[in-house]
């Protein structure tokens, strides 16, 4: 007997659903599942107010991609903001912690992924040209490059240190104070802090 | 609980996220290829997190598991640093744990690729010529794997081939002599330093040929021979390739 005949078709359909998210398996997918089959209904109802809301009323900021409910980001919007200083980071979650160490000062620009060839994740699946827009736009002065610390990070560093050095912006990377291998969501706001302060030339 | 572990050597080929922090892991091992899973690696703070970079060379402890063994403790005993300094060792990396991944699928060669690999990583380090490493390590882990291309005698007749060859038949499986020209419609029309550099990468060593000078027509004509020769056989796209394409038309 399959699953899905043992199972009903609106439970296996959302475990299906579910088992379509990042880091959830088939075993967390039915465990969820089946959570939000014995949860009350005003539970559920708001569950699924908060996932239409987020796809309703969240988008990214025209400007550095960063999530805003508004076309500017509060990050842009916010006049004290320095301009002339752009951080990259791959992901919206990597601008989060950078913010939250409250040492930087400028603006964000949020790539919505890396280089990462063995994946055939090339230049044209991240927000890499409207990066070089902004840099002539903005008269970029610096622009750090705040990838995870790993080979695709790297990668991704030494790829926007070729394509905007010609332009005659500074281009720096922050310090190897993050051990290798890690994801930049996962540090710590001291150690984020001082790779911030100690940020290096790239090659 | 009696864990059974083991210890192993091996070189990082490819890692996949999975769940918060975790990864699966591809390995070359002279025993092998292992797929393992590494928990919580992808918290900065975690002692794995260093000693699984792609490409890292690595001391490993696994413990066997149900499905997939976990790794228990892993030190990089070489990073190849010098491959993250410049972009275009980068992109050849990435092609090298490619290549390998999608080319190894026997046990059987397993060792020979295993030295084959750290022969080819170290010299792409400092060698000036990423190119002539790349042809060499291709030509070598095809000829490991099963998949020489016929370079001595023509692919079809069997006949010994000499300088007035010049046609090359991934069809017929190598080099044409003349006289089977039309057993291959299709095939490529090359010159002999092309030639000659593909027997050279197959014959010699990576210490010779790495030394030899020769033209960017030349590389470049013998990059796309190997790259098609390499799908032919393992029928998927390299997709690292792209990569390898787009930096070295600048770098080189
Ligand atoms: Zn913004
Ligand atoms: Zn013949």
């Amino acid at each position: 007997m399959s699953d899905s005949s043992l199972l009903l078709e609106p439970v296996a359909r959302l475990i299906e659903e579910l088992g379509r998210l990042p880091g959830i398996g088939p075993k967390s997918a039915s465990r969820l599942a089946f959570f939000i089959l014995r949860a009350p209904e005003s539970k559920v109802t708001m569950l699924a107010d908060a996932l239409l809301a987020v796809k309703h009323q969240v988008r990214q900021c025209i400007r550095c991609h960063y999530i805003s409910d508004q076309e500017y980001c509060a990050v842009c919007r916010n006049p004290v903001r320095q301009t002339g200083t752009i951080c990259v980071v791959e992901d919206p979650l990597d601008a989060l912690a950078i913010e939250r160490t409250g040492s930087f000062k400028g603006s964000y620009h949020v790539l919505h992924g890396r280089i990462a060839p063995l994946e055939g994740m090339g230049r044209e699946d991240i927000f890499f040209d409207d990066l070089l827009e902004r840099i002539g736009a903005e008269s970029i002065r610096e622009v750090i490059v705040a990838t995870n610390p790993n080979l695709e990070g790297e990668a991704t560093a030494a790829y926007l240190q070729r394509e905007l050095s010609p332009l005659g912006t500074r281009v720096t990377r922050l310090a190897r104070g993050l051990p290798t291998g890690g994801d930049l969501e996962w540090a710590d706001t001291h150690t984020l802090t001082s790779a911030l302060e100690g940020r290096r030339e790239l090659f | 609980m009696g864990e059974r572990l083991y210890r192993c050597d091996g070189i990082i080929l490819k890692r996949i996220d999975v769940g918060e922090a975790d990864r699966i892991v591809t390995i070359l091992t002279p025993q092998g290829k292992i797929i393992a899973t590494a928990r919580g690696v992808r918290k900065t703070q975690s002692k794995l997190s260093g000693h699984l970079e792609l490409l890292s060379h690595c001391q490993l402890q696994l413990a066997v598991g149900k499905t997939r063994d976990v790794l228990t403790q892993s030190i990089a005993v070489e990073r190849f640093a010098q491959l993250q300094q410049q972009l275009v060792r980068m992109a050849a990396g990435y092609y090298v744990a490619e290549l390998t991944d999608t080319l190894l699928a026997d046990e059987d060669a397993a060792a020979q690729v295993y030295e084959l690999c750290l022969v080819a990583l170290r010299t792409l380090c400092t060698s000036t010529s990423v190119e002539m490493a790349l042809h060499w390590y291709t030509m070598q882990l095809c000829d490991a794997v099963g998949y020489r291309p016929q370079l001595v005698d023509c692919a079809v007749c069997g006949s010994t081939l000499d300088q007035h060859a010049n046609l090359w038949s991934a069809v017929q499986g190598g080099m044409l002599c003349p006289n089977c020209a039309r057993s291959d419609i299709q095939a490529t029309r090359v010159s002999l330093a092309v030639f000659k550099v593909l027997r050279l990468v197959q014959r010699e060593s990576l210490s010779y040929v790495i030394a030899l000078e020769v033209p960017a027509e030349v590389h470049a004509t013998v990059f796309v021979i190997l790259r098609r020769w390499v799908m032919r056989h393992s029928e998927r796209a390299i997709r690292s390739a792209q990569f390898l394409d787009d930096v070295r038309s600048q770098t080189f």
